[in-house]
């Protein structure tokens, strides 16, 4: 019954928002909710840092399949977990990514690159 | 859990491209017009939960909407590695900072300082409740101006479905998620922050210049 409701809540929303030519799939990133996991845990410092690691290698493979953009702060995040477990080389390459995407992005990663990310 | 995340991530998509819903009074947006950040620094938001975790939680799933509504959002674990490492370690000595400081390290347009009121579950003797109750204001780092300010309460109640469609919805989508997640009120606080930071709407955040939508917000037309 409730499995029902739900259905029937997001159908009607479904059309509600079609009517108001909402384009409901078009978002701007891929996302995965891995990434968002890794930073809640790295904030939290738990967690394991190698399955961060391949979790998020894996979402930018699922972005380039998808041709979708990293979203902001991925590669930044991946060059962060590579110099913990002291990657510097990954970690240097990660965090060009960012600025190279994300300009933005380029005093604060020069800024950390000066000064070591760690 | 995959399956439940793309559709908590599809409905709050909707929710956050819909610009159905306009019955609030109309923001004042003339500084935030104005200025234009192009990149928000979102710090380590200030707790008055109990639990601990509603700082990094509310943090953690303010990146998705935020970057959806077409902003440059600065790495948050290395934001907050780089105050740790200048001896700042508490949400409440971030808002201390000088807007001075945090533009010559971060390079940022604007900072968004979130409070998180509530985060949680209230166990009363009947139901529980999970509840979250979020604040922002983002603050323009050139001129030192608020551009945007906004609050956002949702709570979800077993058995109960919140006001409006929205809220509806959102009670849907979290009854589904409860069913699967252990941790309710991290999932609970991914969708007040697509809430929170939802765009097209009378007091909305505006669209940032990664966004197709750029300068196309609804309630400016």
């Amino acid at each position: 019954m409730k499995y029902f409701i739900n259905t029937f809540i997001l159908g009607s929303l479904v059309v509600l928002l079609t009517a108001c030519g909402s384009n409901a799939n078009q978002t701007i990133y891929h996302w995965d909710k891995a990434y968002i996991d890794s930073v809640y845990e790295s904030l939290n410092e738990e967690g394991d840092i190698n399955t961060q690691i391949s979790n998020l290698e894996k979402i930018i493979q699922d972005s380039y399949t998808n041709k979708k953009k990293i979203a902001p702060g991925l590669y930044a995040q991946l060059g962060l977990l590579y110099s913990k477990i002291g990657n510097n080389s990954k970690s240097i390459m990660n965090l060009d990514k960012e600025m190279e995407m994300f300009p933005e992005s380029k005093q604060y990663i020069s800024f950390l690159k000066n000064k070591g990310v760690k | 859990m995959k399956n439940i995340f793309t559709i908590v991530f599809s409905i709050t998509m909707m929710i956050f491209l819909s610009g159905c819903a306009k019955n609030q009074e109309l923001y004042d947006y003339s500084s935030f017009t104005k200025n234009k950040p192009k990149s928000i620094l979102v710090v380590l938001p200030t707790n008055e939960s109990l639990d601990i975790k509603g700082s990094s939680a509310t943090l953690a799933n303010s990146i998705l909407p935020l970057s959806e509504a077409g902003y440059y959002v600065f790495p948050p674990v290395l934001v907050n590695e780089t105050f740790k490492h200048n001896g700042v370690y508490e949400a409440k000595e971030i808002r201390n900072v000088s807007l001075e400081k945090l533009k010559e390290i971060f390079g940022a347009d604007s900072v968004l300082y979130i409070n998180v009121k509530k985060y949680g579950n209230n166990y009363a003797v009947l139901a529980s409740k999970t509840e979250i109750e979020l604040e922002a204001k983002l603050v323009d780092l050139h001129s030192g101006k608020t551009l945007w300010n906004k609050e956002t309460k949702f709570i979800k109640s077993s058995g109960d479905s919140g006001g409006g469609l929205i809220g509806m919805l959102v009670t849907a989508v979290v009854t589904q998620i409860v069913n699967e997640s252990t941790d309710q009120a991290y999932e609970a606080s991914m969708i007040a922050n697509n809430i929170l930071f939802r765009t097209n709407c009378n007091d909305c955040i505006l669209y940032g210049s990664y966004s197709p939508n750029f300068n196309k917000d609804l309630q400016l037309k």
